[in-house]
């Protein structure tokens, strides 16, 4: 068991604090303390845990006493006499951070939240953002789109015709590849079973391009993106070890994929996480030479192309000789390529455009919080030591030397930035854990190791923000005149107003920052709540779906159908089904496909742009709850002799008939239809589902199934109750008429209405989080700002009260000096919040991004809570006696 | 050879010496804990190992490492003649102090653990 691989490995966040020994001894005790957790851990992982956690708590403080001594470590003697000054030093500091336990706690909780919440947010925006790829020369790959000025689209998929021509014509690249970023899904048989495998599909150079080798084998080759070569496939390395235990034979096994039977070239390295999608295994296009030069080849923007630029070209210069090509193949094919513009861009960029704009948002929203963090734990020290000045100057007097009086409030200082810092890590543990859980489902799968680079840097900030501003004031108070400060103390003397007003400013800063990161978490919970409440004209309730993909190699499209309807006349009779339908995808999760279409009767040269389309069996709309406003739904089995059925939505008949009815007309799908352009019929109009959560429901057509079978069929199910009791019986079912079609995607409306708001959430949770803290940190500051202000004028106060002054104008008095900061660090937030409301646009759905309930429900919150945090040491002021501070003072 | 050998520093020594080619910093926090009931940290072995070394009673060798150290080597100690010697001092010491004054330490330590 000891060289077992799933040994459990100590904590690291524990771990770190071990760092605290000086080499070279860190790398013996860390190693034993290790080998101590191992063995503790085998008996009882939670106690070994503890032990650990006890060690490095404990190693802490021994390790900072041996770096102490460390210069004189091993030479007993001139050792305890260096120690004699510096351990007693500590056990003052110590006596001086407990005789202000709350200070203390307050700046080692800023600290703590501060720090961790960078380190969490920053490992976050580390791996989305900035980790390079791991493919060769990754600066000279770019990502090829198009954009189309005419409709509004920017970074589209591409015609693979169009890239071919790239591939000849664009002498800047060195070579260019097709891939598609839908991940195809496909049945793998495998042991007499059949297993449902995400498959990647690519050009036949795309790992060329990539520059990656395979672990095994070979990668594919050009010849093989087309048709006329045999059916290959390339396996990822989990796919390899779980189907093949690792077996090094497997190159020139036959895989039945889909049915059709696929030959292993090669298997790619474990390392090898393809970056575009999370695929088991990879095929190649295998587009039919014939329809080459169809017109679908050069109209059907189906795939991403990324290329590899040649070695000393610049990204400008390829970008403008692409766009000198893409103008030739406009003017060559001017019906397919209007307005066609292709661009580029580095691919690492591309990559990462839909993470961009939250992560960039978190990241200024992250450092917001530092700062107000770092200026917090100013603050505090600065107040800590003013009301220690006094001290000080004793001391001083008393012939402790400048130096020894700065090494006494730096250990102070010290400590607190250690005890802080390890709260952080802690926190930053704790918060990547939540991250982790949250975000699985809204972000691409992250690992979240944080780097040791960042979490270093992060801590060195933090430490020595609160040495340096522990340092600060001892400088001055270590220089201080003695007479002075003694006549001084009690009074609001001239150092004190000076801290005082620093102070001031400090929380200005403070509450304008947390303003605002309040903001943010306010719009960004309106926005969920907004996208929550959305009606999106279907009822999902009991509502089950799952998919199948039928292997290609056994049905063919008609086939499919037939599959289709049969499965559903089997489920239907299923006991607690109320009702199946058919469809090509799901509401919610987006738009399938979108083409031009034309109504049979309208003048030449008009036509209707960009229609949304989807295919369906009748039971869609039932199980959905879709009402039918006018004509009717179709059958299941339309009569053959008759053009397939259609049915419109309630946007296609506003924006299209606004003032008649479409039913009885016939529509094709092409811009300007010709001999074999096939007609359908519009039988009936259904009101409006939402496809997708961020979009109004666009103009759709939904045709009978047979129009256009997809490969991958969608089972909407509408059980009684608790439709995934249904399962086993669903499954059975099908199983009765094909055994090798496995489901996937299994899950309820409800959970697909839940993961599409999972980004929001996300957003949101992060947002909330970091403004709850801000909020805290904020009050934190105010607090500490009044209990200095009223400490100062203690004397002030007791001769007030003695000469009859009540209670509450004392109380208003002071409350009013604390609401004057707060007040203006409030509007400073709210300037800066509409300055900089444009950046949260993107993420917001249904609200503007100065929306004014959200800013007064953010003033009010702030303005409350500042108030109490300065009102209670306002409060305790004036409660004082008058006659023992005026004798105390 | 100034100052004579704490209490701790006892322990620790006579724990190499049993462990003889096994006394590494597990080992020794082991045996020392094993024996007197002590918890020990384990930076605070090394605080000692230090002092005993620099002072000339142990001296030590990097040793190999073990899959559970993630990769951390072993540091194993041996007592010097000088250490021997220091203990056998310290021992003796105490020998001279207790003797005609053991009964007595008997007594009143039996008085200690009956109350």
């Amino acid at each position: 068991m000891s060289d077992g691989a799933g040994r459990p490995r100590p904590p690291w966040y524990w771990r770190v604090l071990l760092l605290a020994f000086p080499m070279p001894e860190r790398e013996f005790i860390r190693g034993d303390v290790d080998e101590e957790y191992a063995r503790l851990a085998r008996d009882d992982a939670s106690r070994a845990r503890g032990w650990y956690r006890s060690q490095a708590i404990r190693g802490m403080v021994t390790g900072l006493r041996m770096r102490v001594r460390s210069d004189g470590y091993d030479t007993g003697e001139r050792n305890e006499r260096a120690m004699s000054g510096l351990l007693p030093d500590l056990r003052h500091a110590f006596r001086a951070v407990r005789q202000a336990p709350w200070a203390a706690a307050l700046i080692v909780a800023t600290l703590g939240v501060g720090t961790g919440a960078t380190i969490a947010i920053f490992t976050v925006a580390n791996e989305v953002l900035f980790e390079s790829l791991t493919f060769e020369d990754p600066q000279e790959l770019v990502m090829v789109w198009e954009d189309n000025r005419e409709r509004g689209w920017s970074q589209i998929h591409q015609a693979p015709a169009n890239v071919m021509d790239f591939r000849e014509r664009v002498r800047s690249f060195e070579d260019i590849a097709l891939f598609s970023d839908f991940t195809d899904s496909r049945a793998l048989a495998i042991d007499g079973g059949a297993e449902q495998v995400a498959v990647g599909v690519v050009g036949g150079n795309l790992f060329s391009v990539l520059g990656v080798q395979p672990q095994l084998g070979r990668v594919f080759t050009m010849e093989e993106t087309w048709e006329s070569s045999e059916p290959v496939a390339l396996l990822s390395h989990r796919a390899w070890q779980r189907w093949f235990d690792g077996d090094l034979g497997v190159l020139g096994r036959t895989l039945d994929l889909g049915r059709v039977p696929h030959t292993v070239i090669g298997v790619m390295p474990a390392w090898f996480d393809y970056a575009f999608t999370e695929s088991e295994l990879w095929v190649t296009f295998r587009f039919s030479e014939a329809r080459a030069n169809s017109v679908w080849f050069r109209q059907a923007h189906i795939a991403r192309a990324v290329a590899r630029l040649r070695d000393g070209v610049a990204v400008e210069q390829a970008k403008a000789e692409l766009a000198a090509v893409g103008l030739q193949l406009q003017q060559e094919y001017p019906e397919l390529n209007r307005a066609m513009e292709p661009g580029l861009g580095p691919l690492h960029e591309f990559l990462v455009r839909a993470e961009r704009t939250p992560i960039v948002l978190l990241l200024g929203a992250v450092s917001l919080l530092l700062l107000i963090a770092i200026s917090n734990v100013a603050n505090l020290q600065l107040v800590r030591s003013a009301a220690r000045s006094r001290e000080v100057a004793v001391r001083s007097s008393l012939g402790a030397s400048r130096g020894r009086v700065i090494r006494q409030l730096l250990l102070e200082s010290g400590l607190l930035a250690v005890a802080g810092t390890a709260l952080g890590l802690g926190i930053a543990a704790l918060t990547l854990a939540v991250v982790r859980s949250i975000g699985a489902e809204g972000l691409p799968p992250l690992s979240l190791d944080p780097d040791v680079r960042l979490v270093g840097f992060v801590l060195m900030l933090a430490l020595a923000s609160a040495l340096l501003f522990g340092l600060a004031p001892a400088l001055r108070g270590s220089r201080v005149n003695l007479r002075n400060v003694l006549a001084d103390a009690g009074r609001a003397g001239t150092a004190g107003a000076g801290t005082l007003r620093t102070s001031n400013a400090i929380v200005m800063v403070e509450v304008a920052l947390a303003v605002l990161l309040a903001t943010a978490a306010g719009l960004s919970f309106r926005t969920l709540a907004e996208l929550g409440s959305i009606d999106d004209g279907i009822d999902s309730t009991d509502v089950l779906t799952f998919r199948m993909t039928p292997p290609a190699g056994d049905y063919t499209a008609t086939q499919r159908a037939l599959l289709a309807i049969r499965v559903r006349e089997r489920l239907s009779a299923l006991p607690g089904v109320r009702d199946v339908g058919v469809t090509r995808r799901v509401p919610l999760l987006g738009y399938a496909w979108s083409s031009d279409f034309k109504i049979r009767g309208w003048p030449e040269g008009e036509f209707g742009a960009e229609v949304k389309h989807r295919e369906a069996l009748p039971g869609y709309f039932t199980v959905m709850g879709i009402p039918l406003l006018d004509g009717r739904l179709f059958e299941e089995r339309p009569p053959i002799d008759q053009p397939l059925p259609v049915v419109v939505n309630r946007a296609f008949v506003d924006r299209y008939f606004p003032d008649g009815t479409p039913v009885g007309r016939e529509i094709a799908f092409d811009r300007a239809p010709t001999e074999d352009s096939y007609w359908y019929r519009i039988v009936g109009v259904v009101d409006n589902e939402r496809m997708s959560f961020r979009e109004e429901p666009q103009p759709e057509v939904i045709a009978h199934l047979g129009g256009d079978v997809p490969g991958t069929l969608t089972f909407v199910v509408k059980a009684a109750s608790a439709p995934l009791s249904l399962l086993p019986s669903i499954r059975s079912a099908i199983a009765e008429l094909d055994g090798g079609i496995p489901l996937f995607e299994v899950q309820t409306m409800d959970a697909i209405r839940r993961t599409a708001l999972a980004r929001e959430r996300f957003v949101f949770v992060v947002f909330g989080v970091l403004a709850g803290c801000a909020l805290l940190l904020a009050c934190v500051g105010v607090y500490g700002v009044a209990t200095y202000a009223a400490r100062l004028r203690d004397r002030e106060v007791g001769i007030r009260v003695a000469l009859g002054a009540t209670r509450m104008s004392i109380l208003t008095h002071f409350v009013g000096t604390g609401v004057r900061s707060v007040a203006i660090g409030l509007g400073i937030g709210l300037l800066g919040a509409l300055a900089t409301a444009r950046l949260m646009e993107s993420l917001l759905w249904g609200i503007a991004p100065r929306d004014p309930t959200t800013l007064t429900a953010v003033v009010v919150v702030l303005l409350v809570c500042g108030l109490t945090a300065g009102w209670i040491p306002a409060y305790r002021a004036s409660r004082k006696d008058p006659a023992s501070v005026l004798r105390d003072g | 050879m100034a100052g004579a050998l704490g209490d701790f520093e006892q322990l620790v020594l006579l724990a190499i010496l049993r462990l003889k080619d096994d006394a590494y910093g597990v080992e020794i926090r082991r045996a020392v804990a094993d024996r007197t009931g002590r918890d020990v940290a384990a930076g605070a072995v090394y605080t000692t190992l230090g002092r005993l070394e620099g002072r000339g009673f142990v001296t030590s060798r990097v040793g190999e490492t073990a899959p559970e150290r993630t990769g951390q080597r072993r540091k194993y100690y041996r007592v010097e003649p000088a250490g021997a010697a220091a203990l056998q001092r310290a021992y003796t010491a105490v020998r001279r102090m207790m003797s005609g004054v053991t009964r007595e330490v008997e007594r009143l330590a039996l008085e200690a653990e009956g109350e």
